[in-house]
């Protein structure tokens, strides 16, 4: 389950956000914005503070709302979106999930999206897949997944390569 | 002192926007002010917006004309007067001590962010997800790096949602 990345499971002060430029939400993106701006607030932040109670809750059952949109603008969004974080994250110093697995997890994310596209249509696909590419390409070269792969995205992964996707 | 500005994109949430106001409205912690801005509703929920608007001082309500959450958040930060600043999104609702448990422990401890547990409503159910991180005492910076993007989910659809990161 994710805490970090979520806005609406805390509370920020005001003067830190109002007096940095960069942190704000990233008006280009659409998916992943609330991620940059948590990953900017950080980086301002010396100290955090854990609250044991539940103070949110995430409706499940609305089908429509705005994390639900269409499959694939929200494919595309979601690897430019990807993209921005994982610059981020690079950022960090010890920022342990770029650091270690950032290619491993870059292509998980390309296979997910994959294994969505062919079940899917759109003139959108053909601007997904060169998307895909573009990432896959600096990434893919001597790829092997590791243990965090389920077999579905194993699977998946072995289709994209046989339809040199890379 | 102390104030709390709630900022609220609304899209398309005519069916769920009073369920979140009314659970804004009803928090125990009442120094707040609540933003509402819609970004482009075809539902009729702009209306909505306006007459929670009128009704009581502390709502206030912005209309964009296109939908854009980023864009949103933004104007609501930008209107705001509180010390601190909360988000919640039009079809989800906060627990009624939410806002005061909040403010309380940033004040108390002096920190710059407090993050607390969530439940997610599924059939009508609020579930809540045990989870390592919080059982730590202390969390640092670090922590919340570690868990920013982890096993998000991408279709609401439980299990078959697809995540971002995988567990680390």
């Amino acid at each position: 389950m994710e805490w970090g990345g979520y806005v609406w499971n805390k509370l920020f002060r005001s003067n830190v956000i109002k007096t940095s430029p960069t942190i704000q939400f990233d008006e280009t993106m659409d998916c992943y914005e609330d991620l940059k701006f948590v990953l900017e607030y950080i980086k301002r932040t010396k100290e955090v503070v854990k609250l044991n109670e539940a103070v949110y809750v995430y409706n499940r059952d609305n089908v429509q709302s705005i994390s639900h949109m269409q499959i694939d603008y929200d494919s595309i969004c979601k690897l430019k979106g990807l993209e921005n974080v994982c610059e981020m994250l690079d950022s960090f110093p010890g920022g342990t999930i770029a650091a270690l697995s950032r290619k491993n997890q870059l292509l998980l994310m390309c296979a997910s999206f994959y294994g969505r596209l062919i079940v899917t249509r759109s003139d959108e696909r053909s601007k997904c897949i060169d998307l895909i590419k573009k990432l896959a390409r600096s990434n893919a070269y001597d790829f092997q997944p590791d243990s965090s792969w389920d077999i579905g995205h194993r699977m998946i992964f072995r289709l994209m390569k046989i339809r040199a996707m890379f | 002192m102390n104030k709390i500005s709630v900022v609220v994109p609304v899209y398309n949430a005519r069916e769920y926007i009073e369920r979140c106001v009314d659970s804004l409205l009803k928090q125990s912690y009442s120094n707040i002010e609540i933003l509402l801005i819609d970004n482009g509703s075809t539902d009729g929920c702009a209306k909505i917006v306006d007459h929670l608007a009128c009704s009581k001082e502390l709502i206030k309500a912005y209309h964009l004309e296109e939908k854009g959450v980023s864009r949103a958040r933004n104007v609501g930060i930008n209107m705001s007067t509180g010390d601190f600043i909360a988000f919640c999104d039009s079809d989800d609702f906060l627990p009624s001590n939410a806002l005061e448990h909040m403010v309380n422990a940033l004040i108390c401890q002096k920190k710059d962010l407090c993050i607390g547990r969530y439940r997610e409503l599924i059939n009508g159910c609020e579930e809540e997800e045990i989870d390592p991180f919080f059982e730590k005492e202390c969390i640092g910076v670090q922590d919340v790096i570690n868990t920013i993007g982890v096993n998000r989910r991408w279709n609401g659809g439980g299990t078959s949602g697809i995540s971002f990161f995988a567990q680390m």
